[in-house]
């Protein structure tokens, strides 16, 4: 259905009569039954998301419009609190926790007359790159369900990827969206850190953390970030900073651009892997390719797996049994006993080795030789990415060193998943805007995803590009 | 710098309130081994007192005021154990530390 319908056909539609938005919310709605066996919801909320649908069908009719997304039906990670709809996080821990208020992107989504239509699958506390660490078990790739769909918010990018819904919400913290994205073939985006309110985002590594969107589409992906992004009183961290109409400028001719391509991320590129990069930006008109070096990257994996293991390590301490969540309590237990026994019957193994790695990384006499060293690392990474962008406008590399591998490939060995991420994790680590689009598949009919990375703020240059790079593996796919 | 050896993960594990099985330590403390041998990597960072900022925009202050009310039945719905508008707990007296 989506997939052959864009956001504006939709919109355009229930505008002129094609269709309502209850017609739409029961389509998602069926098809999400249909899908059942992908394990990519956790959640559904038929009926409020009915009552929600009516609603717009009412408001059309009396000529009241809230934009692009005004009946479209949406589904958001369950990371992300929404008032009165469990919200798990993919966590035993959590499986009866009912938020008692909307995090700030659900506020801006429901104003802006999006129907949620449930929440969706992910790795516990969005820790993982596969899926796999789930406590719901595994979400699987709509396009070949022997395999993974990429993580955390793979739930997200698989409901997309299935046509369920036309847009979704994910969290980014190393690469949660983008690399679930490029193995579902569809677009993710992680914003500039601060773009878009953390409030009521159950926080991972704060100093990483930023919500994003999932679309069929670059247009899709830029409406939906238009209305969640924006300064928030209840997130110090994200300021007020000029939201441009980026969607509509996706039309605006193309302009020439230069676009850098780190050694550091083509060198170990197989012939294939090459190919998926090269080929749309070596046919594409007004694309001065530059080659950039970005000496620091070696360094980035460690550094992210001390930084946000330490980080969670912090924000997991909240888990305790109890204000929410699972207690256990033997008969005579004192408080620390509960928490002791709360917390390791709540989380699941992947949760705990971060927590334990954070926690050594923090501890005393290790605090500087980790943490410390993974700053400076964190810093050097972020004056590349500067000296970078002083030669180019963009930086272009695969999103994902791999299409989508088999379930269970990795999940044995930690560091094989972890190095899942080293084309993401660097930019998160910058806080820079970043997208992945789909290009061309592999042999076997997997998808690339092409990651178009951006200075800070700047995700209407982003955009833009991102859109050509859309077109011209559209014109390939065609030809081909 | 070396692996913590079965000792220091089990002090990790306290400090971390969480508990685990000899086995299960013992795994950890082989993936702890694996991971901590790939974080090496940033030994070869030049020694530094500075730490850095990557921090790319000055985080805005607000006014310190209450904007929240009070929702007790909200707040506490979640709650494991509740007793009139108070979370529930065991004995804080006890435990080592």
């Amino acid at each position: 259905m989506y997939a052959n319908q864009t956001l504006d056909e939709m919109a355009a539609a229930l505008r002129t009569g094609g269709c309502s938005a209850s017609e739409l919310t029961e389509q998602a709605l069926a098809r999400a039954d249909e899908h059942r066996q992908l394990n990519a919801f956790l959640s559904l909320d038929p009926e409020r998301a009915r009552k929600a649908a009516k609603q717009v069908d009412d408001e059309l009719a009396t000529g009241l419009d809230r934009g692009p997304l005004h009946g479209i039906p949406v589904a958001i990670k369950d990371n992300i609190c929404t008032e009165g709809l469990r919200t798990t996080c993919g966590s035993q821990f959590l499986d009866n926790f009912v938020p008692p208020y909307d995090a700030t992107v659900v506020q801006r989504l429901r104003e802006a007359g999006a129907v949620i239509i449930g929440k969706t699958n992910l790795d516990e506390f969005a820790m993982g790159s596969s899926n796999e660490n789930s406590s719901y078990g595994p979400v699987l790739n709509p396009i070949d369900t022997t395999r993974v769909p990429g993580g955390s918010s793979g739930g997200s990018a698989a409901v997309v990827a299935a046509g369920i819904v036309p847009l979704s919400l994910g969290s980014d913290t190393g690469g949660s969206v983008r690399q679930p994205a490029s193995l579902c073939g569809v677009v993710g985006v992680k914003p500039t850190y601060g773009r878009v309110s953390r409030s009521g985002l159950v926080a991972f590594g704060s100093s990483l953390d930023q919500v994003g969107p999932f679309a069929t589409s670059v247009k899709g992906a830029a409406s939906l970030l238009q209305v969640i992004a924006g300064g928030d009183p209840m997130d110090a961290t994200c300021p007020d900073q000029p939201i441009d109409d980026w969607a509509r400028a996706l039309d605006a001719p193309a302009q020439a651009i230069r676009v850098g391509l780190p050694a550091e991320y083509t060198a170990d590129l197989n012939d294939e892997a090459r190919a998926a990069l090269m080929a749309p930006l070596e046919a594409m008109d007004n694309v001065e390719l530059v080659e950039v070096s970005l000496p620091h990257t070696r360094f980035a994996i460690a550094a992210y797996y001390v930084l946000a293991s330490a980080e969670a390590s912090a924000n997991l301490a909240r888990f305790d049994g109890i204000r929410y969540g699972v207690r256990v309590a033997e008969p005579g237990a004192d408080l620390q006993e509960v928490y002791v026994a709360s917390r390791t019957a709540g989380f699941g193994p992947e949760v705990k080795r971060r927590i334990m790695l954070g926690t050594f990384a923090l501890s005393a006499g290790y605090y500087d030789a980790y943490y410390g060293k993974a700053q400076q690392a964190r810093a050097a990474i972020l004056a590349d990415f500067d000296a970078a962008f002083e030669q180019v406008d963009v930086i272009a590399s695969l999103t994902s060193p791999t299409t989508a591998f088999e379930l269970d490939a990795r999940t044995e060995d930690p560091l094989a998943m972890y190095l899942s991420d080293i084309f993401t994790v660097p930019s998160s680590l910058a806080g820079l805007p970043a997208i992945s689009v789909p290009a061309g598949t592999d042999a076997e009919g997997l998808p690339w995803g092409l990651q178009v990375l951006a200075p800070h703020w700047s995700e209407d240059v982003m955009f833009r590009f991102a859109a050509r790079v859309e077109r011209q593996a559209a014109t390939e796919g065609t030809a081909s | 710098m070396t692996a913590p050896d079965a000792a220091a993960v089990a002090h990790v594990a306290g400090l971390a309130r969480l508990r685990f099985s000899d086995e299960e330590l013992a795994r950890l403390q082989a993936e702890f081994a694996a991971i901590l041998d790939m974080v090496q990597v940033l030994e070869e960072l030049p020694s530094s007192n500075d730490e850095g900022n990557a921090s790319s925009a000055p985080i805005p202050m607000r006014p310190d005021a209450v904007t929240n009310a009070s929702f007790p039945d909200a707040m506490l719905a979640n709650a494991p154990d509740r007793q009139g508008n108070h979370f529930r707990v065991p004995a804080v007296i006890g435990g080592e530390d």
